[in-house]
């Protein structure tokens, strides 16, 4: 068919997004973060700030910080950048620039024998994320305020397994807490000499590091047998997106004038969206996989609505078609 | 052909996020920076393993600082000279460094005829476009509440443009809070702690760093 | 009532754009700086 809409160089957009958000390698040899103006923005996704690599910072990390902070009990810097976010592309952002998205999908392409993406209990848990968000993004740094009126990230410190795989890890594993000068170089005047090198520290790793780590392995263990579970049941980023994506300006169309109803679009997705009923859900990440699936090109992604009556509304019931 | 056109869209990016890091920036001069008097020579009795020895100051920087506290009052830095120093530098936002300030507490006490024990509070002052350092008092307020609730005994310092330098600009600076300086009686930091710890923890830290000055000949003499 | 839920976004785009500057105008930009460019064990739940 000719002009059939394809979803191409969604992967391509994926690793450029998260490669270049994290780009700065000099933190993974340092174990410094990045230090400069750029992280004054955020990235759309979610990419944790203490990454080693991270040159922009978390939506949700700034979120709290600005929240939990003593001079502020609200973020509208980093909520407004949310909100435009959302308003341009919804949970494209999901589906397009987030690295830990990425990640779940990559898993969940290695070949196990056990693939369930529905199952009891799969619509009452996506409801989950959005009681994380009230509860860990905006209460708790909110109110559990300590005697100088700071907070904890409440969502980064006790949950967030993007923190613990990009930051997390690395600091723990890969770099050592307190580098070595370099012989030779000039330091500041305050010359470090030879660090006693059994004395390196490192960060106790308790109960706290136990949690987050058996959180992130089960995420990401369940990513191999179900689509992006962080996405659907966790992801207080994604809660807040998916209420922007019935009204995106980059969304998905569909027209139920070429829908032959075959239902391929519904099986194919891994959201367990059927796009010939609610074609912009909240669950959808605009991954483009029933666009590229649909044999009538019934689906596309793209700027706004399509001009045929009925597409805007995106909805077609079975008892219409089969009447 | 995607991963190539990847990776170029990837360098514009780094190079952007490279140039903008502030650390990077040539104008923070060594100008800042402790002057060593050059024919000077080091008082320690053992050979110090540095490569840069012939450069170590004879004066002990941190003994050269005029800084206040956090009441305001001024710091008599000259308990720096010669004897080891613990400078944990905080944050009020950092809740693990909170967490560990009684115990320090309790070590300064303890310690405090082989190691003089002091907070740094670079976020209780910032610089202004033209240079200059001023107070931020909503943050030295922060500190205030923090130390009154916890009954700290010990001084947290504020720092000064060249202290601030350090702790934030150059080769030393701080990757995260709290981090502790151990600094030799001559001046020069012998360990840098990135982490807190508990208080069990500390005591086996400052017994084998103060070891450690020994062997280098920069722990105090009792 | 379809014309305005096809405008939305707009609405949307110029809402946050608003609570942004609002934002930066009373200073939290500084806050977001300084809370991502040093670590906090705490804030990855390290510890």
């Amino acid at each position: 068919m000719a002009n059939k809409p394809r979803v191409r160089y969604r992967r391509l957009i994926q690793l450029v997004a998260a490669a270049a958000g994290n780009s700065y390698l000099t933190g993974f040899a340092t174990g410094k973060l990045y230090q400069g103006d750029l992280k004054m923005l955020c990235t759309p996704g979610l990419n944790c700030y203490s990454c080693p690599g991270a040159v922009l910072s978390c939506p949700i990390g700034s979120l709290q910080a600005v929240i939990g902070s003593r001079a502020f009990s609200f973020s509208m810097y980093v909520f407004g950048l949310i909100v435009m976010f959302g308003a341009l592309m919804g949970r494209a952002v999901c589906g397009f620039l987030c690295p830990f998205g990425l990640i779940q999908e990559l898993l969940h392409k290695i070949p196990f024998p056990f693939k369930r993406n529905r199952f009891r209990g799969d619509k009452p848990l996506r409801r989950l994320k959005y009681l994380i968000l009230v509860v860990f993004v905006f209460l708790m740094p909110m109110f559990l305020n300590n005697v100088a009126g700071n907070a904890s990230p409440a969502f980064c410190k006790y949950v967030c397994p993007a923190g613990t795989l990009e930051a997390g890890v690395p600091l723990v594993y890969l770099t050592p807490a307190a580098p070595e000068t370099p012989a030779g170089t000039p330091s500041s005047g305050l010359i470090v000499s030879a660090l006693a090198p059994d004395l390196l520290s490192r960060p106790d790793t308790g109960a706290l590091f136990a949690w987050k780590m058996g959180l992130m392995v089960a995420i990401l263990l369940l990513s191999v047998i179900n689509y992006r579970p962080f996405c659907k049941y966790v992801c207080p980023l994604g809660a807040l997106y998916a209420m922007a994506n019935p009204w995106s300006l980059y969304r998905l169309r569909f027209d139920p004038g070429k829908c032959i109803a075959c239902g391929a679009c519904a099986r194919v997705c891994g959201m367990c969206v059927d796009p010939t009923q609610t074609a912009n859900h909240a669950e959808c990440v605009r991954c483009g996989d029933c666009v590229n699936i649909c044999p009538t090109a019934a689906l596309s992604l793209g700027v706004g609505d399509l001009k045929t009556e009925g597409a805007a509304t995106g909805a077609v019931t079975r008892k219409e078609e089969n009447a | 052909m995607s991963l190539l056109l990847a990776l170029c869209l990837m360098l514009p990016v780094a190079a952007l996020a490279e140039k903008a890091d502030p650390t990077n920036t040539p104008e923070v001069t060594a100008e800042v920076t402790a002057e060593p008097t050059t024919e000077a020579e080091t008082e320690t009795e053992t050979e110090p393993e540095t490569e840069s020895e012939a450069d170590a100051p004879a004066v002990n920087y941190f003994a050269t600082l005029k800084l206040k506290d956090l009441y305001g009052n001024d710091f008599d830095a000259s308990v720096f000279d010669g004897k080891p120093a613990m400078l944990n530098i905080w944050t009020d936002w950092c809740g693990y460094c909170l967490e560990e300030m009684p115990a320090l507490n309790r070590l300064a006490e303890t310690y405090k005829d082989k190691i003089t024990l002091v907070g740094l509070y670079p976020e209780g002052v910032t610089v202004t476009q033209e240079g200059a350092v001023e107070l931020v008092q909503d943050k030295i307020d922060a500190g205030l509440a923090i130390y009154e609730d916890l009954g700290i005994t010990y001084p947290t310092l504020v720092p000064d443009q060249t202290l601030l330098y350090h702790m934030y600009y150059s080769d030393l600076r701080v990757g995260g809070y709290p981090t502790t300086w151990f600094v030799g009686g001559d001046g020069m930091i012998y360990h840098i702690e990135g982490t807190a710890h508990s208080e069990e923890d500390w005591i086996t830290l400052i017994d084998a760093v103060l070891d450690y000055m020994e062997e280098q000949g920069v722990a105090a003499v009792p | 009532m379809r014309r305005f839920r096809k405008h939305t976004w707009v609405w949307l785009l110029a809402l946050g754009a608003v609570l942004t500057a609002l934002g930066v105008a009373r200073g939290e930009v500084m806050v977001v700086l300084t809370k991502a460019i040093r670590i906090c064990w705490e804030c990855v739940g390290i510890g």
